[in-house]
């Protein structure tokens, strides 16, 4: 909104905004007043908003002494959101005039060229920027952006010239000003400000000119340009922008911010005698001791002077941001003895130690090269305390204590803008003068803990835990701010549902039982195929074996679809003909038959199906001889036995490994085992869906399908940021499944952070939202477009428009086909006249706007017009109307627990009908009508009769004989296998770091650090493509090898649901044989089974507890027997020392000197393969055992985890 | 309609426009397959520089910065044709040998990505997961009893994966020619006698499982696999990595780590082995490897000799053993290297011409094919894509480089309408 001055100022006298005021008393004193000004005091009011801009708060005295004491600000979504303003002649800016634009920011931006302002440009096709005031993201910084297109003339046509500013700001939570300053035809004249600060710049594009910019009466557009194109959007907050028609004095510009004196003093008040208090200043300018820091740090305790980790930072809607720069200061009362003190500071870089109020200590700042040809660090003698970790330093000195209380403070400043954050290790440590008994600093009341390896081990889990509550309070309270809105939808869905037509559960037939309406749909099925008169069809078995290779090799195409119009899944349909009006089928002349004829031909065109090699010999000869017998059609599901219940111990495995993907505890067995109450599988369901670790067994589950792919190294092809911590995190936090998926489409949060924005990241890829596109389809749709993506498929209905229209509702853009993926025109006159199977109807270039393709699935109608087309995209995917995707979900769901799904395949249901399309329909309207609850579908299945069953033992071939009497036998995945073996013998997870570059030398994107992993899914692939031995991890390599082995894939480019099932060589080649097997297996003083071994009181109470805890059952007697007599010799003498002596260890990692920034020296390679022999050994063994005792009990566990029983779920 | 033809076009689609020639099946089926029943595939992961190897030019002067050939060149057993003067033996053998001096693609600032590209032949796709060339031969060439088809010696990695065929033709790896392949050694600190111990305790509990199981029980698969896994960690094919039982005399021939793993090669092709890839770039005595920037150029010459030495020495054992005509030898890097020299006095990458070796394989070699121009730096006569080096290694091994893998519903010729070079095998 344009006011005049008056008014303007009138406005501002009206509200409380006493520092805008000052500031335009300044310029009004020089006879400078803008001429368009914004001061958002309103909010948006008056205001011609298109999209979604909302109230903010504003910058305050906080910030800048110049500033009011409160104020609003607007901010933007980034997603095309902005603010429309008239064209006037006093904004019309031409040769020789002079323009200043200013405004306070905080940026929150992802966009490469960012509008705040700008005249002109305002849709794809016009070129005419008369003017703009933009940020240019280079890395991580935001530069000062000034941009306009000169005027034709006789010499030059029009072109763009672009300034940019060499100093920018960083995104995160401060506000910064900024300002620009241009003569139009003098180049030279430009000027740029940040926070008071002048800033140098060059001319780049079309370059310096002296020529007059393009005017026209075009609108001007804030936040936004180019028809909202998303890389042009800004996102963020904003606050009194201004526009004059001069250039502001040098003076003037700088004395638009006063910081003060730098962050705030401690506040002593909030410091206790018990604990260390930590803030956590973010969104630092750069790497230096800051001017100035954001208002509000993050505040917590730790036991210690020493931080080893930080919570991740949120966003405003609990997803995972990047932290940059940042400010660490740790405040502490601690008592130090009269007397010398030796302090030691260790620290990333810029760090200081103050007692007192006196500093005593510092290191400065430390940058280490990204650059790979550094040398190894020194190796050093051995010293009393451990070595600091790979990019961080340390410094002592002494220090003379009257003794009493001292009041310390440790600041380092931390992150860059271009690198990803690495803490590293920040502490203080003192030892007395003399003495080498080193300790970390503690306030007086907490336990001092031992400056010693095992020590800080010991300190960093305990840290480790902390800040995962810490994480788990933070998202709870991030979340709260949008749960009414989830609560209305969910209100709404429950109305929705009760408008459809009932759906009755189905009275129970005669002789079944049931224990809710699962059982009584699933028996009325089974009731109908046991009534089916088998023995009155002597050719019963024939049929029903021929019509299940009709039904799975046929029906996809010669089904519903009829392709060359014929059916092949009714009789009186197979015994027509189709296009080439020869007969399928003839009863009792297969020589006749067309459909013998061409599933034997030779001739590759003619042979059916199409693709692959044919049907198997015994396959065709089977349909042979059932066309012999006349084609006889018959249900090929008769007369199914219900199997009897599993036994309790059984159960109980089953209900671990399907919810938290372990195995359970032999206390946790003899507890269920010994509870007869009625609703014990009910609270015992309702618990362990409850346990955080139902997260973790599913985060495994949605990185398959949703193709979470992230590298240690360089992206390569569809690598991802590492979304895992989303996908975690939601699952912990039990969002509503519509909400899941709302945030997967929509949130941002870090791409390489762990944010959901990760999923949107397909590296290497030429069209990543289309590969997205594809990704949503499968996972959320059942609608597989794969073959879309270059052309229309031959087997789908898809069309590549469809892919690209929801691509482009990705994008919040039109996309269009990339002319690397499609099918070049001349491939198609190559085919002369005939008639192609697959067609290209999308041409590359042609862009498609965003659109909901599948209407088929939920009517027509969308949601409110402002929205952006990915909240469409959204809220297209979870509506309660789009009853496909509940019915998607539920048969994933389904298909976890009972091994198939009613739909099969899941993520593919074109032309494959459900098995229990009433089930289904009721299982999908119970989950919308409550609120997309996963658990709550989740604990429908698991207390069900039919899931108490034992289990099938072979999968049913076809959707009419699936008949879910029971699951199915399912052997382990990987990740409960290793996950349930480290459980159960209380091994750690023994894995390095995941991380080629411990300093943080690089950027994220590149370079990633995914943690010290304590689950299967926390694992990455370890591949560097460099074959360099100095990139390895031997110890995650080991266990990697054996998830890899058992069907985990270290890339995971292509979104799966199922994996591939075979059976090889290398699964109990890799569990027998390698590193993994000998920690799980050895009597190590890491492991629970030593302490068994140790403290049974015979060989066979040994032998039962290993039962119990590997196979989760006691032994039959022969195998009692057998592995007693293994255990029986020497088991008197067994113990070397007393029982007394036993004590768990605790395995504490060795401090890594090989990194990104010196593994190409060749002693990095020497002792990268050292490491690797070393790793081969395994964990020391038990020295309390006699080793020869101590062997045979480890054959005995070793032949429990390689026996087959052990690779599968009861 | 020709449904079959029509996908076969399609799925070669993308380089049509770039081969006009070639349609597919055509050109190959004129040239008559390869006999060839093993292959051996040596990579020198890094980007070997051929202007100092196998393409020498005129000599430059790496602290003067000028540009050529850090070495001398000789004369080879193919009048005409030269290599490095750290190559005698392998020049001595060249009439066996065929240097494809023209091999080139358009990938050179990143090394996976390189990589990628000579494993699979092809760019990049969105949607489809390529499987390496030693997963296609392994897929294509049955596997003989007890073996695996497919051994790298060297690190595993993405690039050399099955792709979309699937886990079981996948590789087994080792990094120690000591140890044995992972997954399928016995711990190196497990006695025998303890190993067999735990062996027959296995069985034992095996056993008892067994008995009480129907027989369509999938235990039973899995149990049978499990036996399977024993008796290649124990059976015959554990000895052949036993290198102790070739001759001292002939161990030595093969020279450093480099070449006892190409005389483990051998030994796993004689004992049946389709594919094995031996990875050089493992002991880094130049500090780079093949990865000769900066100082990595200084004792590249090291890196050469042993090469010099470990090939001629597997090309004179297949010899003796009358395997060189059935077993391809194929020695590969992601790309080559520029003529001019960096800052620090070693080279950059070059992917538009660099030199991939053919020997043995019972082909009618060339000693060097194509030419590049006075630099090395693009062809001149006979380009030889990727995907032609993949097709004249498949022909070489009888397997028709157009046949269509399927990826699901989708065709997928092996090569990406490569054309083997058919003067080999004529």
């Amino acid at each position: 909104m344009r006011v005049s001055r008056s008014k303007f100022l009138l406005r501002l006298l009206s509200k409380v905004s006493a520092g805008i005021l000052a500031a335009l008393l300044t310029s009004n004193s020089l006879g400078v007043e803008p001429v368009a000004s914004w001061d958002f005091e309103g909010g948006t009011a008056g205001l011609d908003v298109v999209g979604e801009v909302v109230e903010v708060q504003g910058p305050d005295r906080s910030v800048s002494r110049t500033l009011a004491e409160v104020g609003r600000a607007v901010s933007f979504s980034g997603d095309g959101d902005h603010l429309r303003v008239a064209d006037s002649a006093d904004l019309r800016f031409d040769h020789g005039d002079e323009i200043t634009i200013e405004c306070w920011l905080k940026c929150d931006s992802r966009g490469t060229n960012s509008y705040i302002i700008g005249k002109g440009r305002l849709s794809t096709d016009r070129e005419n920027q008369n003017w703009a005031l933009r940020l240019m993201r280079v890395g991580g910084s935001y530069r000062i952006s000034f941009l306009f297109r000169s005027r034709a003339d006789a010499e030059h046509g029009e072109e763009y010239h672009r300034w940019n500013s060499a100093a920018g700001i960083s995104t995160g939570p401060l506000w910064h000003h900024v300002a620009v300053s241009y003569r139009f035809g003098e180049p030279g004249s430009i000027k740029a400000f940040i926070d008071g600060v002048k800033s140098d710049g060059r001319w780049d594009l079309g370059g310096a000119t002296t020529r007059p910019p393009v005017v026209d009466d075009a609108e001007i557009w804030i936040g936004s340009s180019r028809g909202g194109d998303l890389g042009n959007s800004w996102r963020g907050a904003i606050d009194s922008l201004a526009i004059y028609r001069a250039i502001l004095p040098d003076d003037v510009l700088a004395a638009r911010v006063d910081f003060g004196d730098g962050p705030p003093a401690v506040d002593w008040g909030e410091v206790t005698g018990e604990a260390v208090h930590v803030e956590v200043f973010n969104g630092l300018a750069g790497h230096a001791w800051p001017r100035r820091v954001a208002r509000a740090p993050e505040k917590f305790q730790v036991p210690a002077l020493a931080l080893v980790e930080l919570p991740p930072l949120y966003d405003e809607r609990g997803g995972r941001v990047r932290r940059a720069a940042t400010m660490l200061r740790m405040a502490a009362r601690v008592c130090l003895p009269e007397g010398e003190h030796r302090l030691l500071l260790r620290a990333p870089s810029l760090a200081r130690l103050s007692i007192d109020g006196t500093q005593v200590v510092e290191l400065g700042a430390y940058d280490m090269s990204s650059d790979a040809h550094q040398n190894m660090r020194p190796q050093v003698a051995p010293t009393p305390y451990p070595r600091a970790r790979l990019g961080s330093r340390d410094v002592i000195v002494e220090f003379e204590s009257g003794g009493g209380e001292h009041q310390l403070v440790l600041e380092a400043v931390v992150g860059r803008d271009s690198k990803r954050f690495a803490l590293g290790e920040m502490l203080v440590a003192t030892a007395p003068a003399g003495g080498e008994a080193w300790k970390l600093l503690t306030p007086p009341v907490a336990s001092a803990a031992e400056f010693s390896p095992l020590g800080m081990e010991l300190y960093r889990r305990e840290q480790s835990e902390a800040m995962l509550v810490l994480a788990d309070a933070r998202r709870a309270v991030a979340r709260l701010g949008g749960a009414g809105v989830w609560e209305e939808r969910h209100l709404a869905a429950r109305e929705f549902i009760a408008s459809l037509p009932p759906l009755s559960v189905p009275d129970l037939p005669q002789g079944f039982t049931a224990r809710n309406p699962i059982d009584h749909f699933l028996a009325v099925k089974i009731h109908a195929s046991q009534q089916e008169a088998v023995a009155g069809n002597p050719h019963a078995l024939l049929a029903r074996q021929s019509l299940a290779i009709l039904e799975e090799q046929c029906f996809r195409c010669h089904g519903k679809k009829d392709k060359g119009e014929l059916r092949l899944d009714s009789r009186a349909a197979a015994l027509g003909a189709g296009e080439s009006g020869e007969l399928a089928i003839v009863p009792g002349e297969p020589d006749t038959s067309e459909l013998m004829r061409r599933i034997s031909s030779e001739d590759e065109d003619e042979r059916m199906p199409p693709k692959g090699d044919g049907l198997e010999a015994d396959e065709v000869a089977k349909l042979r001889e059932w066309i012999a017998a006349g084609a006889p059609w018959a249900s090929r599901s008769s007369g199914v036995r219900v199997p009897p219940a599993l036994d309790d111990a059984a159960l109980l495995r089953r209900l671990y490994l399907d919810t938290l993907g372990i195995f359970p505890t032999p206390a946790e067995i003899r507890d269920f085992c010994d509870d007869r109450s009625e609703d014990r599988v009910q609270r015992r369901v309702a618990e362990l869906l409850d346990d955080p670790r139902n997260a973790d067994h599913w985060t495994a589950y949605w990185q398959d399908v949703l193709a979470e792919n992230p590298r240690l190294v360089k992206g390569k092809l569809n690598n991802t940021g590492p979304f895992r911590w989303w996908i975690n995190e939601a699952l912990r936090d039990k969002l509503p499944f519509d909400q899941f998926v709302h945030e997967l489409v929509t949130a941002g949060g870090g791409d390489y952070e762990g944010g959901a924005g990760g999923f949107r990241i397909a590296s290497e890829n030429d069209a990543p939202a289309a590969a997205k596109a594809h990704i949503l389809g499968t996972a959320f749709l059942g609608t597989e477009m794969k073959c879309a993506r270059c052309h229309d498929a031959p087997y789908h209905r898809s069309k590549q428009k469809d892919l690209f229209a929801l691509a482009a509702m990705l994008d919040g853009r039109p996309l269009s086909v990339p002319d690397s993926s499609t099918v070049p025109a001349s491939f198609f006159t190559r085919l002369g006249g005939r008639k192609p199977l697959v067609e290209v109807t999308l041409k590359p270039g042609v862009p498609v706007p965003p659109d909901w393709p599948f209407e088929e699935y939920t009517g027509e109608g969308a949601g409110a017009g402002s929205e952006s087309p990915r909240e469409r995209l959204a809220w297209q995917l979870t509506r309660p109307q789009n009853r496909r995707f509940a019915q998607v979900m539920v048969n994933r769901i389904w298909k976890r627990y009972f091994g198939q799904g009613f739909v099969e395949p899941v993520h593919d249901w074109e032309g494959n009908e459900p098995s229990h399309p009433e089930l289904l329909d009721y299982l999908a309207r119970d989950f919308v009508a409550n609120g997309y609850d996963l658990d709550r579908l989740s604990s429908l299945i698991l207390t069900s009769d039919a899931y108490r069953r034992e289990a099938r033992l072979q999968p049913a071939l076809s959707e009419s004989e699936r008949m879910f009497e029971a699951p199915l036998k399912r052997r382990l995945s990987s990740e409960q296998l290793v996950d349930s073996l480290f459980a159960a013998t209380g091994v750690p997870v023994y894995s390095e770091e995941l991380t080629f570059d411990l300093p943080g030398t690089n950027q994220a994107s590149t370079f990633q650090n995914l943690g010290r992993p304590t689950r299967a899914w926390q694992f990455v692939s370890l591949a560097s493509d460099r074959d360099r031995p100095s990139l390895t991890l031997p110890r995650a390599d080991s266990i990697v090898s054996v998830m890899t082995a058992f069907g985990w894939r270290p890339d995971r480019s292509e979104p799966i649901t199922e994996r591939e099932a075979n059976a090889t060589v290398l699964q109990p080649g890799m569990l027998a044989n390698g590193v993994f097997g000998t920690w799980i297996t050895r009597l190590s003083p890491y492991s629970d089974l030593t302490e068994l071994a140790v403290m049974a009181a015979s060989p066979g109470e040994l032998v039962d507890q290993l039962y119990l805890r590997l196979l989760g059952r006691e032994p039959r007697p022969d195998e009692r027997a057998l592995l007693v007599e293994v255990l029986a010799e020497g088991f008197e003498g067994r113990l070397m020392r007393s029982v007394g002596e036993y004590r768990k260890e605790v395995y504490v990692p060795e401090v890594r000197e090989v990194t990104w920034s010196n593994h190409l020296s060749p002693e990095a390679n020497v002792f990268a393969a050292e490491t690797e022999k070393r790793v081969a050994l395994g964990p020391p063994v038990s020295d309390l055992l006699e080793p020869g005792w101590r062997s045979r009990a480890e054959d005995a566990v070793w032949a429990l985890v390689n026996s087959p029983e052990l690779q599968f779920i009861p | 309609m020709k449904r079959r033809t029509f996908l076969q076009q399609l799925a070669g689609g993308s380089s049509l426009a770039l081969a006009p020639t070639a349609l597919a099946g055509s050109a190959g089926s004129t040239i008559p397959r390869g006999k060839a029943e093993n292959c051996i595939y040596l990579w020198f992961g890094g980007g070997m520089a051929q202007i100092d190897t196998f393409d020498p030019k005129r000599r430059g002067d790496p602290k003067g910065r000028i540009a050529g050939s850090a070495y001398d060149a000789i004369d080879t057993a193919v009048s005409g044709v030269q290599v490095c003067e750290h190559l005698p033996r392998v020049a001595r053998r060249l009439d066996r040998m065929t240097i494809l001096r023209t091999t080139n693609h358009d990938v050179i600032d990143e090394h996976g990505a390189a990589t990628n590209r000579m494993y699979t032949g092809r760019k990049v796709s969105g949607t489809v997961v390529y499987p390496s060339i030693g997963s296609i031969v392994n897929h294509q060439l049955e596997s003989r009893a007890g073996v695996p088809g497919y051994v790298l010696v060297g690190y595993p990695s993405v690039s050399r994966g099955p792709g979309f065929l699937g886990s079981r033709y996948g590789f087994l790896y080792l990094t120690d020619t000591r140890v044995g392949p992972a997954g399928l050694s016995r711990p190196t600190w497990l006695d025998p006698e303890r190993a067999q111990a735990r062996a027959e305790l296995l069985e034992k509990v095996r056993q008892s499982t067994r008995e009480r199981l129907p027989s369509e029980h999938p235990l039973l698969q899995y149990d049978d696999v499990i036996g399977q896994s024993q008796e290649l960690a124990a059976g015959s094919f554990r000895d052949t990595f036993e290198l102790n039982r070739e001759p001292a005399g002939l161990r030595e021939t093969y020279g450093g780590e480099f070449g006892q793993r190409c005389l483990l090669a051998r030994r796993l092709v004689q004992k049946g082995v389709r594919f094995v890839e031996v990875l050089h770039n493992l002991n880094f005595v130049n500090g780079t490897g093949w990865d000769t920037h900066n100082q990595g150029q200084l004792k590249q010459h090291l890196l050469i000799q042993e090469v010099d030495v470990a090939l001629s020495a597997l090309i004179d054992d297949l010899e003796q053993k009358q395997m060189l005509d059935k077993t391809l030898i194929v020695l590969a890097s992601e790309f080559g290297r520029p003529a001019e020299f960096d800052g620090g006095g070693g080279r950059g990458h070059q992917g538009s011409a660099f030199s991939t070796v053919l020997a043995g394989g019972g082909l009618r070699h060339q000693g060097a094919w194509g030419e590049t121009d006075e630099l090395s730096k693009k062809p001149l006569s006979h380009p030889v894509s990727v995907a032609d080096f993949h097709a004249t290694i498949h022909q070489a091994l009888g397997i028709d480089p157009h046949k269509d893998l399927f990826d699901g519903d989708r065709p997928v010729p092996i090569t990406d309408n490569g054309t083997p070079v058919a003067e080999l095998f004529t």
